[in-house]
């Protein structure tokens, strides 16, 4: 296959009047070889999206397609896809070798041949000393590295890996998320990885689609997802910690290009946010600024407020900071503090291309448009 | 709670348990017992509660009517028959009921179908007897009695295997699709041996209903057909019942059901416990 194209997918459950469209309207192109991670909190409509991807749930409408190939009708063993599931699936009455041999089983495939690949592949996962148990007698992490294995050992179109990592240790997660990333830059196939954790999906994938209330709202690379975020949504789900929104008026050329929260906190803008503003011709907004672009040391060419500090969160190889500012919270991300006390009063510095401006009603970002 | 409390409770639990076992157990030993008595003893005014003279030949001479091993012999025709058809049609039926009609629509449809099973069964004789009367094999065949047993033993079956199916982790089934599997090769290699335990529970079910059926049996059949409990009450002497053969050959008749609740019980408390706990 070449590419994974979905044209104008919706999924509606229940048609009639308890209905509930899960998948609205999504547009994705997917390169082959890419890795691409699905992202959103649960209940977006990511698992269903994955679903109709691999055959398991019909299409309301729109279209599927692997390369020139329309997947629409084609049923689950015949679209040559390979899933993880979240909930292992794994064939209890099978042992773990039966298991990772099964699909190559299935295709006819010699012996000796598929001894050697479930060998290979239990190696990789760490799962050699456990070939001859039942998934039963087994814990959590082991079945769900398992049940990787079982959809690595084949050769598919497409890799479909829901939540895989959900049931892992931090530890093991860490090793397992670059095992898996190498796994891809060596069998160079397209993944997709379905999550609902970001660090996952910005570790691991070429480009990311954040999905939210049955709809895309962004596809891109962790960059610009990162730094253009399209909308509230995005720049409030990708990073951690999250984003400091605060609600703003914007009095035009009069306040010099500043966002005013409350009575006397002040953001700058730069110049193409304040033209951008200038053109929506809104004089309300909600800016948002993450605090890994607040510091508490003086910056180049930044901009500062004074605040007093309310909290400081000590994480041994940083400190979040929650800070106010004439009854305004935000956070600010720093290097370890061990002096910093309640009550300190602060200057936060920040540039002002760093403060992201969102339509209070579209909730998008205010932008100029090119 | 001090210890001799305790020790107190558990004391009483088990006198509790040890009377429940005497109130269970001593039927089936005053059948053993009558079963070894001569006619004489088993007339007695006041009974005895061990034979005074034994009679081991009694498990012989049920035998010397040739009807009596005839009669066990249908009877294990008709169950054995009635439990297979039983189960292929209840697995298939659940099957159905339990993936492909979810929802308001499935659980009417499953429940109108267990509740043939609540209907009083005493209400169709009559027209049960006309309805095979009709039939080109008669009233008097084994094939009347098997599907006439189908009509009590199959909702049950289909509930119940409905109930496992549903139990029976859906992505198991479609992980085996993506493996490649067909729906239909998926379900004999994939599904049925997750609800196995539970297959042969119903098995175990159906199979003693219609070992032991008598109603039916009775009105139906008793002369090309005769079933083991029909057989039963021709264990007389004139106007006198031969208790001591009566519960000989009934003795003989729990032998099969008892045997294959032992080789099967692992299975059956497995299967029974399906929904229960997640494996």
């Amino acid at each position: 296959m070449s590419t994974l194209k979905i044209k104008n997918l919706n999924k509606i459950y229940n048609p009639g009047k308890n209905q509930v469209h899960a998948v609205k309207d999504l547009n994705l192109e997917i390169q082959d070889g890419e890795f691409v991670a699905l992202l959103g909190p649960s209940g977006c409509g990511k698992t269903s999206t994955l679903r109709m991807i691999v055959g398991l749930e019909s299409i309301t409408s729109g279209t599927i397609m692997f390369g020139d190939e329309v997947m629409n009708e084609m049923t689950p063993e015949k679209r040559n896809v390979a899933m993880a599931f979240e909930s292992y699936a794994l064939y209890p009455n099978f042992t773990v070798f039966e298991n990772l041999s099964f699909p190559l089983e299935v295709r006819n495939i010699e012996s000796t041949i598929r001894t050697k690949k479930v060998n290979e592949i239990a190696e990789m996962l760490q799962i050699s000393d456990l070939l001859n148990q039942k998934p039963g007698q087994l814990s959590g992490g082991q079945q769900q590295r398992i049940s990787l294995g079982r959809a690595l050992i084949r050769d598919p179109a497409v890799f479909i890996l829901d939540e895989v990592m959900s049931h892992l240790d931090a530890h093991l997660k860490f090793k397992m998320l670059f095992e898996l990333k190498k796994i891809h830059q060596n069998l160079k196939k397209t993944m997709i990885y379905v999550t609902h954790d970001q660090m996952e999906a910005l570790a691991l994938s070429d480009k990311v689609a954040v999905m939210a209330n049955s709809e895309l709202q962004q596809f891109g690379n962790r960059n610009s997802l990162y730094h253009q975020p399209k909308n509230r949504f995005v720049a409030d789900f990708i990073g951690e910690p999250a984003t400091n929104f605060m609600d703003a008026e914007y009095n035009g050329e009069e306040d010099q290009g500043q966002m005013k929260v409350g009575d006397s906190l002040n953001f700058f803008l730069n110049e193409e946010s304040i033209n951008a503003m200038n053109n929506a011709k809104i004089s309300e907004a909600t800016i948002g600024i993450r605090p890994q672009n607040l510091s508490v040391e003086p910056l180049v060419g930044g901009k500062s407020v004074k605040g007093q500090l309310l909290i400081n969160e000590f994480l041994g190889e940083r400190s979040i900071l929650e800070i106010e500012s004439n009854g305004v919270h935000y956070k600010v991300l720093s290097y370890p503090q061990r002096n910093l006390n309640k009550g300190d009063t602060m200057t936060v510095y920040y540039h002002p291309k760093d403060v992201m401006v969102f339509h209070p009603e579209t909730e998008e970002l205010v932008m100029e448009t090119p | 709670m001090t210890e001799s409390n305790i020790k107190l409770i558990k004391i009483i639990l088990l006198a509790f348990l040890l009377v429940w076992v005497v109130f269970t157990l001593f039927p089936l030993y005053f059948q053993l017992i009558t079963s070894l008595k001569p006619v004489a003893e088993i007339n007695a005014m006041v009974p005895t509660f061990w034979p005074e003279t034994f009679r081991p030949g009694n498990y012989l001479g049920i035998f010397a009517d040739p009807g009596s091993l005839k009669s066990l012999m249908d009877s294990l025709i008709v169950s054995i028959s009635n439990t297979i058809l039983s189960l292929l049609l209840g697995t298939l039926a659940g099957y159905a009921l339990a993936r492909y009609l979810k929802g308001i629509v499935g659980e009417n449809l499953a429940f109108w179908i267990l509740s043939n099973r609540m209907f009083p069964p005493v209400a169709v004789i009559i027209p049960m007897f006309f309805l095979f009367d009709a039939t080109p094999w008669g009233t008097d065949s084994y094939v009347s009695l098997i599907l006439l047993y189908l009509v009590f033993n199959l909702p049950l079956a289909t509930w119940l295997m409905m109930v496992f199916f549903r139990d029976a982790p859906r992505e198991l089934e479609e992980a085996s699709y993506l493996d490649g599997y067909t729906p239909l090769k998926t379900f004999f290699k994939i599904t049925l041996p997750l609800v196995f335990p539970g297959m042969i529970s119903v098995a175990m079910l159906c199979w003693i209903f219609a070992w032991n059926e008598y109603l039916f049996a009775n009105l139906l059949t008793g002369t090309t057909v005769k079933t083991f409990p029909v057989h039963i009450p021709s264990f007389t002497q004139g106007s006198q019942t031969l208790w001591n053969l009566v519960m000989a050959f009934s003795m003989v008749a729990m032998i099969p059901p008892v045997g294959m609740f032992i080789i099967l019980r692992r299975y059956m408390v497995r299967g029974l416990s399906l929904g229960v706990v997640k494996g």
